[in-house]
């Protein structure tokens, strides 16, 4: 079948992460690595900063992990002096204060209220005012399908690392050659490259210096241009921020030139960009790269090149302006589809009315509403970390200073609002919806799992025709892998007649499993069922006694059907209709309050 | 110009390029004495300008970064636990209390990325700003400069309700360079990091004293707003009310923000451009006010509004 000789196609994107490494390590900058679990991320990551640096902080993200870790933890002093005694606390200098690289482990665990913290240090380089010896860091993190116990990094997270990348493990990206190097011969740490041999504090002055030729500055200028330009075309989110693309690219490809021994930055070094812009940009436009680089190449025509000019006696032997070669290593893959189909370009479809009924009519703001204005969170829990000591209620903490407290004092529980949820979105894919249905339904998937992802709602998702498919990621049927869903929201079938027991029963028998905290399902169609119970009685049953509450999107023309009125309002769900805007996009209103309109 | 913005000016200039509207906001907001809140995407210099403000001059300034975790101590200063033995031996007094520091100390504090904080410190930590007291006493703030990413699911976080961001005077838009699609200024950009004429690591040279600024503002103070120019101003709010349908459930055009602080603006606003008198020039400041303060739409009205004012009420 053609799909899967598409498979066999040579991966285009393939880049060696050891020049990435490299280069980092040249420019001073920050990788982020991502990949499945046993791809090799850690050990690969670790190999390479005990090779080249000397002062390496591992650092193994937890769950509870506080920058204070990092940055140096609480001190409580006692001073007394006559009749008084004060209590005073300050901080001692932490381990960042003398690492010169950081391996930031598991980057997917971290809570993220620490990690803003820490990433602006490491961005700043700096902390309380004093310069750190960080030289680079680079983090490992888990897919989204396989961190389902944590909220997904941000693209502000994301884009204080410039490098990014995504490993893929040899065996499923069936790459047997490196498969079978690696039977032969085990990565070592040896194998790692050693830039030890290379005076990097010189290279670094050397490469700064390296002037960039005006024709590549044109074709990068172009080709950011053409990069934005198609980023606009997809749903999915682009950050192209002025400090990754405008302060650190340029230093980037200075390395990047220098790594290959030329006297000067030129066209081709603009390559190192591919490996910054894995998470920056739909990954559409990404696997794009190399047909925008030639693109930008072509607009920009360079001047007839004069000959190299060579650098005078430094090192010697490489190769002048030889392309820079890749080294010998575990590829990089791509985690991409290979088939170069066009996905159709898929708007969001506006579904407000919708996010009320999820949610309600609860205040979303940051600050808490009315109800404490002193600010006072009320509740207490048990005081894990010293540092919390302010917060500590008073009387505990005196008892524990005189020693006869069994146990840390109780502090202020801090809460944290609207925090998740579930909701199951059916998209009915039945031969009726096809073309613009399909794209429609598409649209208010795309929506709804936008609003998921801003509440870090878990989604299930199930298309469903005369029977009813279950998606899932990592094993998971509720799950924020929300990148690999809005993929999903964008194919089209159509085919099959309608059901609506089947899905309904997948997905409640999904909520049944842990049944607690809110939990809804969309219901996307534009017929009634013709197989299976047609009244769905049972599911009906079971929503009720679960407390999931069943919304209904009509996308059809006809009236509004009866039973999904019945389905909602017996379980506190509402009615929607798919109204087509001016562009062809669709967006959702309120049935009932469309009826009340034109009563 | 007058010299003491004009240094600062001049630090903003060396270490960023572009964004002069947004550097011409944060002179106003020093001058005027007003808070001022940015925001825009990652990576667009906001903390950077906001940085340089604070360290150009020789102030006090405290400089935060908030997160989810922040707590309001470590903005007030440091907490301390006393306890006094009672002269008659009786007992001890214990009590923990705050000395100050961070924003109960500064001239100028920068809030970074300030809708992370959580709901309780946040709270409090605007309430401050507004009342520029704490505790009975008066506080020595001048400015503060809050940064914020825009609201977008991407980033995982939240809005900040508009009574928070009309604490804040001035308020802007900051958008990046490259990903607003501007060649040009892309190139300009690009151009300056390639030639490494811009220096990083070097911090701003610091000019002037809390002295300077405070005969700044009594310059401000002294400063006229003739009778043309508060019609032209009341002009603004009618159009914005009567013609725009701007009203309670959607703008938030309080008097105290368009009555007293729009005036305390456009005198800023002639000082900097070191006039005695404020004249219809200075009327563009407003925009600076109602970013966030009515709808998306009328917004994008506002320049060609003050525009046609200038000319119906320039002499
Ligand atoms: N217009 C610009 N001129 C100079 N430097 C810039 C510009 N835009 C971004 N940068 C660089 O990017 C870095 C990141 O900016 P930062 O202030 O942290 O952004 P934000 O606070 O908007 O996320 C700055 O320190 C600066 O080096
Ligand atoms: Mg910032």
């Amino acid at each position: 079948m053609g799909r899967r000789a598409d498979r066999r196609l040579p991966r285009v994107n393939d880049v060696d992460i050891k020049t990435a490494l490299r280069l980092a390590l040249l420019a001073k900058e920050h990788v982020y690595l991502e990949g499945p679990p046993g791809c090799g991320k850690t050990s690969i990551a670790a190999d390479f900063l005990r090779a080249n640096t000397h002062a390496l902080t591992v650092v193994e993200f937890h769950r509870d992990f506080r920058a204070a870790d990092l940055f140096g933890q609480l001190v409580l002093r006692r001073i007394s002096d006559a009749g008084s005694e004060r209590l005073l606390s300050s901080r001692d200098r932490g381990r960042i204060f003398s690492a010169n690289a950081l391996l930031l482990d598991d980057l997917s665990r971290a809570p993220r209220e620490s990690l803003v913290p820490l990433l602006q240090v490491l961005d700043r380089r700096e902390l309380d005012g004093a310069p750190l010896p960080l030289e680079i860091a680079i983090a490992t993190a888990l897919p989204q399908e396989h961190a389902h116990a944590t909220d997904p990094l941000g693209l502000d997270i994301l884009d204080r690392f410039a490098f990014q990348l995504r490993l893929r493990g040899r065996v499923v990206s069936g790459d047997w050659v490196a498969a079978a190097q690696w039977l032969d011969q085990p990565e070592s740490p040896q194998q790692i490259s050693h830039e030890s041999d290379l005076d990097l504090e010189r290279a670094r002055q050397e490469l700064q210096r390296l002037p960039f030729d005006r024709h590549a500055l044109s074709v990068y200028v172009e080709l950011l241009g053409m990069i934005r330009l198609r980023s606009l075309r997809h749903s999915s989110p682009t950050l192209l921020s002025d400090r990754v693309f405008a302060r650190i690219a340029p230093k980037i490809f200075q390395a990047h030139a220098w790594s290959r021994g030329a006297t000067r930055v030129e066209a081709q070094d603009l390559r190192a960009l591919r490996y910054l812009l894995k998470f920056r940009v739909p990954r559409e436009v990404f696997e794009e790269f190399d047909v925008c680089f030639e693109a930008a190449l072509a607009e920009k025509p360079g001047p007839v090149d004069l000959p190299a000019l060579g650098r005078a006696g430094e090192r010697a032997g490489d190769g002048g302006d030889a392309p820079l070669q890749p080294m010998a290593g575990p590829a990089l893959c791509v985690d991409a589809p290979l088939d170069p189909i066009q996905r159709p370009v898929l708007a969001v479809a506006q579904v407000e009315p919708l996010v009320s009924a999820l949610l309600g009519n609860r205040d979303r703001g940051v600050a808490q509403p009315d109800e404490d204005p002193a600010g006072q969170p009320r509740r207490y829990r048990a005081m894990r970390q010293l540092d919390e000591w302010p917060e500590a209620d008073l009387s505990e903490l005196v008892r524990l200073l005189d020693g006869n407290l069994p146990g840390l004092p109780r502090v202020y529980r801090r809460e944290r609002k609207h925090n998740g949820g579930r909701l199951a979105i059916l998209r009915d894919v039945s031969a009726s919806m096809e073309g613009r249905l399909s794209l429609w339904a598409g649209q208010v998937v795309s929506g709804l799992v936008r609003v998921g992802m801003k509440q870090r709602m878990r989604i299930g998702y199930v298309e469903f025709n005369h029977q009813a498919e279950r998606y899932h990621l990592a094993e998971r049927f509720f799950h924020k892998g929300y990148r690999r869903l809005l993929d999903q929201a964008a194919t089209r079938r159509a085919e099959g007649r309608t059901n609506y027991e089947a899905p309904l029963r997948i997905a409640l028998e999904e909520f049944r499993k842990f049944p607690k905290g809110s939990s809804h399902i969309v219901i996307l169609t534009d017929g009634v069922p013709v197989i299976g119970d047609p009244r769905v009685h049972r599911e009906r049953a079971l929503a009720k006694r679960l407390g999931v509450r069943i919304h209904a999107v009509f996308l059809g023309l006809g009236d509004f059907p009866e039973i999904l009125q019945e389905i909602s309002t017996e379980t506190g769900g509402r009615c929607f209709r798919g109204v087509p805007g001016v562009g062809g996009d669709i967006a959702v209103k309120a049935f009932d309050e469309m009826v009340a309109g034109a009563a | 110009m007058n010299a003491l913005l004009q240094n600062l000016r001049r630090e903003l200039d060396r270490f960023v390029i572009g964004h002069d509207e947004v550097k011409e906001a944060l002179l106003t907001a020093v001058v005027c004495r007003e808070h001022i809140y940015l925001e825009g995407p990652p990576g667009t210099a906001k903390t950077r300008m906001a940085e340089i403000v604070a360290r150009g001059s020789k102030l006090k300034f405290f400089f935060y970064q908030l997160h989810r975790d922040t707590r309001l101590t470590e903005l007030l200063g440091d907490v301390v636990l006393e306890r006094r033995i009672l002269e008659d031996g009786q007992g001890e007094t214990i009590h923990q209390r705050i000395e100050k520091g961070g924003i109960l100390a500064a001239d100028v504090c920068v809030l970074d990325d300030i809708s992370r904080a959580p709901g309780e410190a946040l709270n409090v930590l605007l309430r401050i700003l507004n009342e520029r007291s704490y505790a009975e006493s008066n506080l020595p703030l001048m400015t503060a400069i809050a940064t914020s990413n825009p609201h977008l699911d991407e980033y995982y976080n939240e809005p900040l309700d508009p009574a928070c961001l009309d604490r804040f005077t001035i308020q802007l838009q900051v958008s990046g360079l490259i990903q607003s699609g501007d060649q040009e200024a892309a190139r300009a950009v690009i151009e300056r990091f390639a030639s490494g004429t811009i220096e990083e690591v070097a911090a701003p040279t610091a000019h002037g004293t809390r002295a300077d600024y405070d005969a700044l503002y009594d310059e401000l103070q002294k400063t006229q707003v003739g009778d043309r120019i508060k019609r032209a101003l009341l002009e603004f709010l009618r159009v914005l009310v009567e013609h725009h349908g701007c009203d309670e459930t959607n703008s938030l055009l309080t008097d105290r923000s368009f009555l007293v602080k729009a005036i305390k603006l456009l005198r800023g606003s002639a000082v900097l451009a070191g006039r005695g008198r404020v004249t219809v020039e200075d009327l563009a400041v407003l925009r600076w006010m109602t970013t966030f303060r009515v709808p998306a739409d009328v917004r994008a009205e506002i320049p060609a509004l003050i525009a046609r004012i200038q000319r119906e009420y320039g002499d």
